[in-house]
């Protein structure tokens, strides 16, 4: 069955994901989930899509998560939950979890519990997608906030008056924005001025997979398989496990979305957030599906994958 | 890979790129070091340097034993980087993005290493470079014309993360030529 006829599930009363959290406190969150539900009928299920999630525990120095926590507090409704183990104020919640803190901010997103679709953001990533591929157009002008920038396809830059932050991608995703292409003569003339350089990767990455992929990017249409030719820089970018673990298979050989979806086990939507993120960077190539191998699907994990289990289990870092 | 009890990692790279500091990063304790008078201080202004090889381990939950071996960066050493690498699982090659020689500094690692950049079981840490991510490009071009598409990172390898964030694209890596071979 494919993605784009994929029915939904019976929905849950709480949608709840965690971002930047390691191993152990998500693991410790995972088994309270069931007891709260078997003590107070509170039936969450856990996502690894912070913006499908009704409620969401982040690490509080997450740049991502405060960045989407903006976009809520511009009026979508999510609760966003800052966690520390050295809490600095009293709106952040201590690690490890304790039952009855989680429990009021299960029943506090349950009372707010707003399924808005994030739609806007969608819209955005195809709209800059779109005037990115204007053959006519050397780049895009990016104005948020009274501040501008260029996007420059050719070297996949981004001139920006500073380094991307929270502010810059949560006025990206939510804020007032406006976008319009330009010439090679343009581009030459904004990029010449004091602003600093860095890949684009770093803004236009993070945009798409906060999206949601709710829409699939023009091009990513099912029975077509796509391959990556080079890593982003994650380093700067930030872990993410289901980046990691998409752009790894990617490399490889070319795979579509459902067979993405197949080998990994992760949810078609996180699987379509990276390759709309991947389209967006221009990191993506489309080709004709190949068939799996039967020997590569629902075999579990090998070796190798039983051996990252291990490895991520002793430093305590989130699976994808 | 057989079901045996431990894993061999090889931490390679050039005077300075920080390997000794990366294994002691993820090591479990302290690691066995063979520092000594740095008499090669055109190739990197630090006092001392590697000379054999630096040790630590990391135990996994199962009694897993993760051993991290950090190569002697000068080329005299390179007939002990092709010792050291029998049997090993991969290597996390760092470079350091000070020295003037850019990218060129990773060759003779990357010859000595081939099998292992070739067959997906190698990642390169670019250390001292800013945040901006414009550093890494250089790098992956020069890959890109040997051939060889590994993920190129910024990573500080004082940082645990950053450590972590090699060794776990390192292993899924592994894992996709596993699947997928």
């Amino acid at each position: 069955m494919s993605f784009f006829s994929r029915p939904d599930v019976a929905a849950p009363d709480l949608v709840v994901a965690c971002m930047g959290l390691d191993g152990r406190n998500e693991t410790s969150l995972k088994a309270l989930l069931p007891l709260l539900r078997e003590r107070f009928g509170l039936h969450c299920q856990l996502s690894e899509d912070p913006t499908r999630a009704d409620l969401v525990f982040y690490e509080a120095g997450n740049r991502l998560a405060q960045a989407l926590l903006r976009r809520e507090q511009a009026g979508q409704g999510a609760l966003y939950v800052a966690c520390s183990a050295q809490p600095d104020s009293a709106e952040v919640l201590p690690l490890p979890f304790s039952a009855s803190r989680v429990l009021g901010r299960l029943q506090e997103a349950r009372s707010r519990r707003s399924r808005t679709p994030t739609a806007g953001a969608g819209e955005r990533v195809v709209q800059l997608h779109q005037l990115l591929d204007q053959p006519d157009a050397a780049g895009v002008e990016i104005e948020i906030g009274g501040q501008l920038g260029w996007l420059d396809r050719s070297r996949r830059q981004l001139h920006w008056p500073g380094e991307v932050d929270a502010d810059l991608l949560a006025g990206l995703i939510s804020g007032p924005l406006r976008l319009r292409p330009v010439s090679a003569l343009q581009l030459a003339s904004a990029t010449a001025r004091s602003l600093t350089a860095q890949s684009w990767d770093r803004l236009l990455w993070p945009l798409a997979v906060t999206s949601g992929g709710a829409t699939p990017l023009p091009g990513l249409v099912s029975g077509r398989a796509f391959r990556i030719e080079d890593w982003p820089d994650f380093g700067t970018l930030g872990r993410r496990p289901v980046d990691l673990r998409c752009v790894a298979l990617l490399l490889r050989r070319p795979l579509s979305l459902d067979q993405l979806v197949a080998l990994t086990g992760l949810s078609p939507a996180s699987v379509l957030g990276v390759l709309n993120a991947a389209a967006l960077c221009r990191r993506l190539q489309g080709v004709s599906v190949q068939p799996l191998a039967r020997s590569a699907v629902g075999t579990g994990p090998g070796s190798i994958g039983a051996l990252l289990g291990r490895v991520r289990r002793v430093f305590s870092m989130e699976a994808a | 890979m057989s079901p045996a009890a431990e894993s061999k990692l090889l931490f390679a790279g050039p005077m300075g790129a920080g390997k000794t500091t990366a294994v002691a990063t993820i090591s479990d304790r302290p690691p066995v070091s063979s520092e000594a008078d740095n008499l090669d201080r055109g190739q990197c202004d630090k006092a001392s340097t590697t000379v054999g090889l630096d040790y630590g381990e990391t135990r996994l939950d199962d009694g897993h034993r993760l051993r991290l071996y950090g190569l002697p960066g000068q080329e005299r050493f390179a007939f002990l980087w092709r010792v050291a690498a029998d049997g090993a699982l991969g290597v996390i090659l760092l470079a350091d993005h000070r020295r003037p020689e850019g990218a060129d500094q990773l060759t003779p690692y990357l010859e000595a290493l081939d099998g292992f950049a070739r067959r997906g079981a190698m990642v390169v840490g670019v250390s001292h470079a800013d945040r901006g991510g414009l550093a890494t490009g250089h790098y992956s071009s020069a890959l890109l014309a040997r051939g060889l598409r590994l993920p190129v990172f910024t990573v500080d390898v004082r940082q645990r993360g950053d450590v972590l964030l090699l060794l776990e694209t390192l292993l899924l890596q592994l894992e996709a030529v596993e699947l997928l071979s």
